[in-house]
């Protein structure tokens, strides 16, 4: 037979929330924390060990350049110093050449002796195939 | 319930399945890792191979002759790039490079594949290159060979090409040696497979290119290439050269050959500049090869040195054939004979010797061979054996004129007669060594060789002390310093024909006496505005010396008055 209107209030009769989801829930959780920790565990220090080398490459390239620098500079000093060149720059330099005149040289027996710089003067060349 | 059978089948078909992934699975990680593992590592990783720097040439002074300097070549292979891509590029590469944007794309609609937008840049255009990561685009270590002395010894060191290969002089024959070998990385790929400075490993340690320390004496090289120059300009000459070596040691201290070449563009200079003259080129030695004549009568021809040679007629008859001497000399020393550098006077001495004994004090004195100097095209000289020799041959000989040698040849043995006999090995080498300076490989030194007496060196040396007192070579001497040496006029031959108008002078000789520091060797080549070596070669020896005693720091052997 069936009443109109009427609701059974008896409390067994209310379906009861169904929690067993919460169990899984929790075990995703878990899992999915000790992945984390797991991957945590491998890529922390990988990173750690990536950002480092990343510095050391960074550094290495800075020594480097500055390796490229000195030896540029160390060429160019010796191109500044040439023979060739500080002869060409001796005026600029006010460099003033000492005439060969005013050098003396100390012999092994102590002798001061006056050095020449300069063949002797020219006498008239001889004849014939030399 | 599925029935017992299809549950059996299901397992079955299932179990199958899996045994074939297991299998497939084994073979893949097993059987096949080397493989599989290549491939993987060609897709992440790729190789980076880097030159080591190339070896130093530095002089005995420690001046750096020739250095590498770093520097990176820009590449791009368009086919890889998108079309919609190239106007952007070429305007961010314009400024980095230094080429106009049209200039670049002209460049990329020009080409499909790799080719080098730029060479030589600084490397710091590196950076800013690799920030665009374009694939198809990026920047490959080089090297640029700099020579800071400019062309100071340019035909000793040679030059290298664009690849960095040695093309002459010692760039060629240490090519090895200076190159050294590439180190290779590993480095890994990003997204978009370009190669990343990042986790960068060395899979084969490269060695550095050694350096070569040379004899060389940059002070000594700059003056003696000055001289020369200078006579070059006021006779005229088609070329010159000279050397400046120890004659205890065989240690060259200055070789030079002009007219010469910037090794850092040799392009620049027409081929025939490259060559090393004093090295490369075998001329007649004239009257310089007397000397030679007489040390071999001294040494094995019965002749001494006081003997008088009969040097009347104004010349001698060879063979039907009457040769000149300068004048009617009438009856002279063997001494005056070279100061006086008498024809008729050396071809008697000459005719006194077998062919057979000529010859071999000839070949002993290290004519017709290379001298083994450390330089690549060195020449023998022109030496026939006795069998070829015709009647006229040894006279000829006497006058230098049926043998070619090189000026390097004439310096070693010049240096026989001031080392009181000793045949030295030139060398241009004193050792090979690393970067931090360290002695690798010392030069390999010969012993010498005896070829004269002591007492015919020191006869024969002042039969030169007298060519530079009283004879030919006065226009050499040089007050305070005893000289010797010898005067050589030649006629050139072309084709085996003598060529009038076609001159060689030599001024070979050594100071100061009487313990000598230094052969120096001259030799102009077709001087124009006079010919004689007493006039030509003779006064830039003078000058050499002059400037080789200041740099040697050599008190005179004889005071001068103040």
């Amino acid at each position: 037979m069936r009443i109109a209107g009427y609701r059974p209030r008896n409390s067994y009769l209310q379906r009861q929330l169904d929690r067993r989801w919460h169990h899984w829930l929790i075990w995703c959780a878990t899992g999915a924390a000790a992945m984390a920790a797991v991957l945590g565990g491998f890529v922390g220090p990988r990173q750690a060990t990536v950002r480092l080398r990343y510095e050391i490459a960074q550094v290495k390239a800075e020594v480097d350049a500055l390796q490229r620098e000195r030896r540029a500079l160390l060429l160019e000093l010796e191109a500044e110093t040439s023979p060739h060149r500080l002869a060409a720059d001796a005026a600029e330099l006010q460099l003033a050449g000492v005439p060969p005149n005013r050098l003396l040289f100390l012999t092994a027996t102590g002798e001061l002796v006056g050095q020449p710089a300069g063949s002797s003067p020219s006498p008239a060349p001889a004849q014939g195939d030399h | 319930m599925l029935p017992p059978l299809r549950w059996r089948l299901l397992v079955a078909c299932l179990a199958g399945w899996a045994v074939l992934v297991w299998l497939r699975l084994g073979y893949i990680q097993v059987l096949s890792h080397r493989e599989w593992a290549e491939a993987a590592a060609r897709q992440r990783e790729a190789t980076l191979e880097v030159e080591e720097p190339r070896g130093d040439i530095l002089s005995a002074d420690g001046r750096i002759l020739a250095g590498s300097l770093d520097r990176v070549s820009v590449y791009a292979n368009p086919s890889r790039i998108p079309r919609e891509r190239w106007p952007e590029l070429a305007e961010k590469l314009s400024p980095i490079i230094g080429v106009a944007a049209d200039e670049i794309l002209r460049r990329f609609a020009a080409r499909e594949r790799f080719f080098y937008l730029a060479k030589n840049l600084d490397p710091v255009v590196a950076e800013p290159i690799e920030r665009l990561r374009t694939r198809g685009l990026g920047t490959l270590p080089t090297q640029r060979r700099v020579h800071p002395h400019g062309p100071l010894a340019a035909a000793v060191l040679g030059f290298v090409n664009s690849e960095g290969v040695g093309q002459a002089g010692l760039e060629k024959a240490y090519d090895r040696t200076l190159a050294g070998t590439a180190s290779v990385y590993r480095l890994l790929r990003d997204g978009k497979s370009i190669p990343t400075p990042l986790d960068l490993r060395l899979e084969h340690a490269g060695r550095p290119g050694l350096s070569l320390r040379l004899t060389l004496d940059t002070r000594i090289q700059a003056a003696v290439e000055e001289e020369l120059a200078g006579t070059l300009e006021t006779v005229g000459a088609r070329g010159a050269a000279a050397v400046v070596m120890e004659p205890t040691t065989g240690a060259v201290l200055a070789l030079a050959s002009l007219p010469s070449y910037h090794p850092d563009a040799p392009a620049a200079s027409p081929p025939e500049y490259w060559r090393n003259r004093a090295v490369e080129d075998a001329l007649e030695p004239g009257s310089s090869f007397k000397p030679i004549i007489v040390a071999a009568a001294l040494a094995g021809g019965g002749l001494r040195p006081f003997d008088l040679i009969d040097c009347s007629g104004g010349g001698v008859q060879v063979a039907g054939v009457f040769m000149r001497d300068h004048a009617s000399y009438g009856l002279l020393s063997v001494r005056e004979v070279i100061a006086r550098s008498s024809n008729s006077g050396s071809i008697r001495i000459a005719q006194r010797l077998s062919p057979a004994v000529l010859d071999d004090t000839i070949r002993a004195f290290g004519f017709g061979a290379p001298t083994g100097i450390e330089l690549p095209g060195e020449t023998r000289g022109l030496l026939h054996p006795p069998e070829r020799w015709s009647a006229l041959s040894r006279a000829g000989l006497a006058l230098g004129q049926e043998i070619t040698v090189s000026p390097l040849q004439l310096a070693r043995a010049y240096a026989a007669f001031a080392n009181g006999g000793f045949l030295v090995e030139p060398r241009l080498v004193q050792a090979t060594t690393d970067e931090s300076g360290t002695v690798v490989t010392p030069a390999r030194v010969e012993p010498p060789r005896r070829v004269l007496t002591p007492e015919v060196a020191q006869h024969i040396t002042a039969m030169l002390a007298a060519v530079v007192e009283e004879g030919t070579g006065k226009r050499a001497s040089l007050a305070g310093y005893r000289t010797a040496g010898k005067t050589g006029t030649a006629q050139k031959s072309v084709d085996g024909v003598l060529r009038s108008g076609r001159h060689v002078a030599w001024f070979a000789g050594f100071l100061p006496l009487p313990s000598p520091r230094a052969v120096i060797v001259v030799c102009i080549d077709e001087p124009r505005a006079t010919y004689w070596a007493s006039e030509v070669a003779a006064p830039t020896f003078g000058r050499i010396a002059a400037r080789l005693v200041t740099i040697l720091g050599l008190p005179p052997s004889e005071a001068v008055p103040l």
